[in-house]
This record gives structure tokens, C-alpha cells and sequence, in this order.
């Protein structure tokens, strides 16, 4: 019976010009958003590389130099952009995707989209993860808002509950039917999705990616049947269609537009992030009078050359037989991650707070938590930024000191008039980034996953109670 | 057939169907007249399961439909006022739908095409889309699903209001060989005439209860005109009922 009402359902729906226009306009915007965002990743994949190599040879023909102005001469490293981010860019457009690697500073992630963008750009800003994340759900409630409302009003809902239908095949009928006519627009986009990726990165991802965009597509269509048994519940509750599309849209703008929106003021407004004058003031400040009780420059500068003075076991710098310049250079280079640390673990120890609102607010709002694992899953999330950033921070460490201690020990008696040449940054340890793997990301994306999971069950479940219910309320007049 | 056993509805403070005592044998056609609220659709409620009793029970073939809300339902087939289908189907598509849900499996098209030439659509009819159907058509389509569902009892809501004379009278035929073959016939309607015509015997209800219930090849049509309205102003009793059979006879 189940397979009856679903073929009815399906059918009528396929012959309703509405659905057609929709199904098509819907279609169309799914493949010009993977397309331009094919392009896109491309594009930035291509200018990356171009910049990479750009930036090596720079690196390496920069001449004869002191390591430490070399260390200010600094390198950039570059976010490698991974290819399921034409389905979802994520937060790259805001949090960037290079970094410039020099001594004694942690510097702000550069290349940011979004910056060049005015706001009305950013609000338009066509992805397929913003047309999954938005417009399917709108799709779903604009499908199945009359699946029972609609029959009750034209009075066929009596003429069905009349002639021995169940309740439970009715509705299991109904979601199977529309299910089927979701697809209908789901499927030609995942096919051209993967087609895509195909043909664009022929040589890129492997298993883990083609892993990823399975996981990415069942997420999307986790999240699209609980819009649908939602749709459905509501539908079989509300005496009158015009009751179920307006419960049904207010529900929309709640979970996709209110919350979120509400979720970022008071994750701000509870935890608010400093501005980036304030974070880098603070920063100035300890650098100059220390943290805590470790004392100004100049009091650790002594305590640092006491150090290496009694563990050299001589009495003055010009006796050390390594360059002193360059072991202090060092050493405030330490004390300065020191400082970073501190500042920027603060920073994300803010973000997580905001973030465990979001998490909180994914409970009435099934959006954050679909747009959080899907941001995880492509790679463009806050969870691998922060992969990304501390891998580029752990290198500028590795590369400064390197250069440090080239000083150190070939500098001795010349400071800063020794120069280094081709041969040390050629040398140089190089940025090799590896991104979290899947099992990484499943792991920090549990609890948005749990939530979804439990938006499912419990859709399911208020739909399931309604819908059984159908047999008796509305009917009898 | 259909019976009714000290069939009871209350809403809250209102009375809707007083203990209601009806039964409807196989092959008759039985007519109930009354105004509106005098509890015809509270009963037909009451068959379809729609509605609880308050008391009393509802039995459709022997089934007490409480008891078996789904099985009694797919003993009996339903035709309100306006029978309604599905406009983006045809009417061959809706009958195949109805019937398959009243639990009779998927029929094939050449078997349902020929239950709806028998209440008279044509093939062309048949698989046009039922939102160019007149009124007269779809109420044949929803003979066509008794017939096609081979339901034991038939409930019909006003089904000849607003019809056209002509549809009105090939409506009545369908009805007269469904009681031919064996249905139980229920049918709430304001048309006396209709219900003299194609009714075996009326029973006239007034505030949820039956107050009068007769054979209509006893009566004649203004005397039976003339005993509704008298009951619709609390004047007559099933005695002066008794004063027209005889003198009908």
C-alpha cells in the first residue's frame, strides 16, 4: 500500500506545473552554483600554486642575507583549497587562506574574499552548500505542505481514510512519494557533482574525498527529510493548507534565518571576540612588560645572557663561542610564542565557547548543525582552519629558528654582518601541510552529527505521532 | 448489510444521534430525510468510524466498526455530496488508486475500465484528468469505486445535490443495481423525491433521533412530503405514519 500512495504522490506531484518550475529552477541554480564554484576552487587552486612556486624561487634567490633579516624576509604559506570546497566554501571567504611566516610575529591570515565583497554580495553569495542549506529545505516545505492539509481541504483525505486506508501507509506513502521527488532534483546535481569533481580533479582527494562527498550527500539528505517529515507532521495537524505553508515558513525563517543569526549575536555578545587592535595592544604590551611575573625585555634579556653565560661557563658575551645576538634573538622568539600562545589560545578558547552556542542553538536549528559538518567535511570549517593555522604557526617556528641557529653557530663574532646565502634557504625546512583526515573530522564533528541525527529521529517521530492521528481529527466534517 | 444498535453521539452538551436502532438488509436502499443537524452525516460518521459513539454500536457485515475500524472500512464504500478525487489523475488512475487502498491489490486497467463503462464512462472519459469531470462524473466514478471494491454496504452524503435531472436519474439507476446486486444501501438526502423513487423505505430523523421510518412503496410522494414536514414541525408521530400507510394502501 505504502508503494501505491507513493506512485500517486510522485505522480501528481511530477504533473504539477508548480512543481516543475520549481524542480527546474532549483536544478538550475544547483548546477550553476557547482559550476561556479568548480571554478572557483580552480581558480584559487591554480593562483596557489602559481604563488607557490612564485614564492619558493623568491625564497631561494633572495640573495645573500643575514638569516634573521631573511627571517623577516619571511614566507607565505598557503591553505591548500580542498576540492570539495566547490560544494561548500565555508569560512575560507572569511578566515583566508595564507599566512605570512616571519620572526617574532604570528601574523593574521591574509587572501580573504570576502573583504573585497560588499554586503550584499556576501548575503548572495551563491554556493551549493547555501542552495542545500537554504533553498532545499524551502523546496521540501513547499512540496509537502499539502501532502495532508491539502487532501483534507479538497476532501480527499476523507474520501482515502473511507475507503480503508491506513494512516501509517498514507504517510509512509506520502514521504516515500515526495522523497522521490526530491530526488528528482538531488540526484541529477549529485551525478553533475560528481561528474564535476571527476573531470576537475582528476589527480586530487582520492578515497578519503570521494568518502567525504558520500558523507556530504548523506547529511544533505538526512537534513532534507527531517525539513520533510516536519513538512509532514505539521501538514497532517493543520485544519487548512494556508495553516500548514504558514506554520510551515515561519518554522523556515526560525531554523534558517532567526536562529543562526540570533546564535552569532549572543555567542558575540556572551563571548565577545576582541578586536584585532585589542588582541595585538595586548600582545604589544606583554611583549614589552612580559607575562606575569616573567618580567620587561630587558630584565629577561639579562636573565637569558646569565643563562648562557653560566652554562657556557665564561664570564662575558665576547667569550661565548657561539653568537650571542642570535641565541637572544632566539630567545625572544621563544618568549614570544610564549606570548602567542597565550593570546591565541585565548582567542580560540573564545571561538569554542561561540562555537558551543552554535552547538547549543543547533537544537532548534537544524541549519547549524548541517552547515557545520558540511563545512568540516569539505575542509573549509573553523576545526580545519585551526589545523591548517597551527601546522603554518608550529612551521614559522621551525623556520625562524632554523635561520636562528644557522646564525648561531656560523655568525660567531660577526652578528648581524654575517650573510647566509643560496645554499641555507634552499635548506630551509619547507611547509608540508597534510589536512585532517576523515576520521579527524568525524571526530570533531560528533556532536553536530549527534544533533543531526537527533533532528531526524525526533522529526520522524512528531511526524510519525501526527501523522497516525490523521484518522480521526479533521476528518469527521 | 448495515445496523445501527442504540447508536449514541454527545458533543459536549449536544445531543447529535439518540439512540439510533437501524438496520439496513442486503439489496435495500434505505433513505434518511431530515434537516440539517437531525444527525444523517453524524451516522454516516458513525459507519465510517470517523466518529466514537457515546454509546451503542455501529456494524457494517457483521463487523462492529469500533472494533475493526480498518476491516469494516473496507466493506463499505462512501459517496458524500461532492465525491473527491484526484484532479491531476484520471479517472481511471483515481479508481485504480481507491481501489488498491481498500486493500484489493492492484486491479488491471482492462477490469477497471470496464467498472467504469458500466456506470457509463466511456474509455476517453475514463483516462481524461478528473479536473475536467462534471460533478455527475465524479460522482460515477465513486460508484464505480463500490462497485469496483466490491463493497457488501454503500453510504452516500446528499450524493444527487446539485445534480442535473438527467445525472440525477442515471445516478439513481447505478444505485438501484448496486441494492440489484446485493449492497446494503445507506443514503442521507433532502430530495424526497429522490428518496421515494429510488429508496426501498425512508426513515425521517429530527434532532438526532428517528422518529419515523417507512416503506416507500406505501406512501405516496405528497403524502410523504407532507408527513416530513409535519415532523420538521414537531407535529406528527409514528402513529399518523401508520394513518397514511393505510391510507396509501
Amino acid at each position: 500500500m505504502i508503494t501505491t500512495v507513493a506512485k500517486k504522490e510522485l505522480t501528481e506531484t511530477l504533473r504539477d506545473g508548480r512543481f516543475r518550475w520549481m524542480a527546474g529552477v532549483l536544478v538550475v541554480l544547483l548546477l550553476a552554483a557547482l559550476l561556479t564554484g568548480m571554478a572557483s576552487v580552480r581558480e584559487t587552486r591554480n593562483a596557489v600554486a602559481a604563488a607557490e612556486a612564485a614564492e619558493g624561487e623568491t625564497w631561494v634567490g633572495q640573495g645573500e642575507r643575514n638569516p634573521h633579516s631573511a627571517a623577516h624576509f619571511g614566507r607565505f604559506a598557503f591553505k591548500p583549497t580542498p576540492p570539495l570546497a566547490y560544494v561548500d566554501r565555508g569560512l575560507d571567504p572569511y578566515l583566508g587562506g595564507t599566512v605570512w611566516l616571519e620572526a617574532h610575529w604570528q601574523n593574521p591570515f591574509g587572501l580573504r574574499p570576502a573583504e573585497d565583497r560588499t554586503a550584499l554580495q556576501r548575503f548572495g553569495d551563491l554556493s551549493a552548500g547555501f542552495v542545500l542549506q537554504l533553498l532545499i529545505p524551502l523546496f521540501v516545505i513547499l512540496l509537502a505542505f499539502g501532502a495532508f492539509a491539502g487532501e483534507r481541504e479538497n476532501g480527499t483525505l476523507r474520501q482515502l481514510l473511507a475507503a480503508g486506508a491506513r494512516p501509517s501507509a498514507l504517510a509512509g506513502g506520502k514521504a516515500l512519494g515526495l522523497t522521490a521527488a526530491l530526488s528528482l532534483v538531488l540526484v541529477p546535481a549529485a551525478v553533475c557533482a560528481a561528474v564535476l569533481y571527476t573531470v576537475g580533479f582528476a589527480q586530487g582527494g582520492g578515497g578519503d574525498q570521494v568518502l567525504r562527498g558520500a558523507l556530504l550527500a548523506g547529511v544533505y539528505l538526512a537534513y532534507g527529510l527531517a525539513f520533510l517529515a516536519i513538512s509532514l507532521a505539521v501538514s497532517a495537524w493543520a485544519k487548512t493548507a494556508r495553516t500548514a505553508i504558514t506554520v510551515l515558513l515561519c518554522f523556515w525563517v526560525t531554523t534558517t534565518l532567526l536562529v543562526p543569526r540570533m546564535a552569532t549575536d549572543l555567542a558575540e555578545r556572551l563571548h565577545p571576540t576582541p578586536t584585532p587592535a585589542e588582541f595585538y595592544a595586548g600582545i604589544a604590551e606583554a611583549t614589552s612588560n612580559g607575562l606575569g611575573d616573567d618580567g620587561n625585555s630587558a630584565e629577561r634579556s639579562a636573565r637569558l645572557q646569565q643563562q648562557v653565560l653560566d652554562e657556557y661557563g665564561v664570564d662575558t658575551v665576547e667569550e661565548l663561542p657561539v653568537d650571542f645576538a642570535a641565541i637572544s634573538l632566539q630567545g625572544s622568539e621563544e618568549y614570544s610564542n610564549k606570548i602567542y600562545d597565550h593570546f591565541f589560545g585565548e582567542l580560540w578558547t573564545t571561538y569554542m565557547a561561540q562555537e558551543r552556542i552554535h552547538r547549543f542553538a543547533s537544537l532548534a536549528s537544524p541549519l547549524l548543525a548541517v552547515r557545520s559538518i558540511s563545512m568540516d567535511l569539505a575542509g573549509t570549517g573553523l576545526e580545519g582552519h585551526r589545523h591548517f593555522a597551527n601546522a603554518a604557526e608550529t612551521h614559522r617556528r621551525e623556520f625562524v629558528k632554523y635561520l636562528n641557529d644557522d646564525m648561531r653557530d656560523n655568525g660567531v663574532g660577526q652578528s648581524f654582518s654575517y650573510m647566509a646565502d643560496r645554499e641555507v634557504w634552499a635548506a630551509a625546512p619547507p611547509f608540508e601541510y597534510e589536512p585532517p583526515g576523515i576520521d579527524t573530522v568525524l571526530e570533531t564533528g560528533s556532536n553536530a552529527l549527534t544533533v543531526l541525527i537527533l533532528w531526524v529521529i525526533g522529526s520522524t517521530l512528531v511526524s510519525w505521532n501526527f501523522c497516525r492521528r490523521v484518522a480521526g481529527a479533521g476528518v469527521a466534517s | 448489510m448495515l445496523e445501527a444498535r442504540t447508536l449514541t453521539k454527545r458533543f459536549d452538551q449536544t445531543l447529535a444521534l439518540d439512540e439510533l436502532d437501524l438496520t439496513v438488509e442486503a439489496g435495500e436502499i434505505f433513505c434518511l430525510l431530515g434537516a440539517n443537524g437531525a444527525g444523517k452525516t453524524t451516522t454516516i460518521n458513525l459507519f465510517l468510524g470517523f466518529l466514537e459513539p457515546t454509546a451503542g454500536t455501529a456494524s457494517i457485515d457483521g463487523l462492529v466498526v469500533g472494533d475493526n475500524p480498518l476491516e469494516a472500512k473496507r466493506k463499505v464504500a462512501y459517496i458524500p455530496e461532492q465525491v473527491n478525487l484526484y484532479r491531476n489523475l484520471s479517472g481511471l488512475e483515481n479508481l485504480a488508486y481507491f481501489t488498491a487502498l481498500a486493500g484489493h491489490g492492484e486491479r488491471s486497467d482492462s477490469d477497471l475500465l470496464e467498472v467504469l463503462d458500466k456506470v457509463g464512462l466511456d474509455r476517453s472519459a475514463a483516462e481524461r484528468r478528473v479536473g475536467t469531470y462534471s460533478k455527475g462524473m465524479r460522482q460515477k466514478v465513486g460508484i464505480a469505486i463500490a462497485i469496483a471494491k466490491d463493497a457488501k454496504a454503500l453510504l452516500l452524503d446528499e450524493p444527487t445535490s446539485g445534480l442535473d435531472p438527467k445525472a440525477s436519474n442515471e445516478f439513481s439507476v447505478l444505485l438501484g443495481d448496486l441494492a440489484g446486486r446485493g449492497v446494503a444501501v445507506l443514503m442521507a438526502t433532502h430530495d424526497l423525491f429522490r428518496a421515494k423513487e429510488v429508496g426501498h423505505r425512508v426513515g425521517i430523523m429530527r434532532s438526532g433521533r428517528l422518529v419515523d421510518t417507512l416503506s416507500t412503496d406505501t406512501i405516496a410522494h405528497q403524502d410523504l412530503e407532507s408527513l416530513y414536514l409535519r415532523h420538521m414541525h414537531g407535529d406528527a408521530s409514528p402513529s399518523s405514519t401508520s394513518d397514511l400507510e393505510v391510507a396509501a394502501s
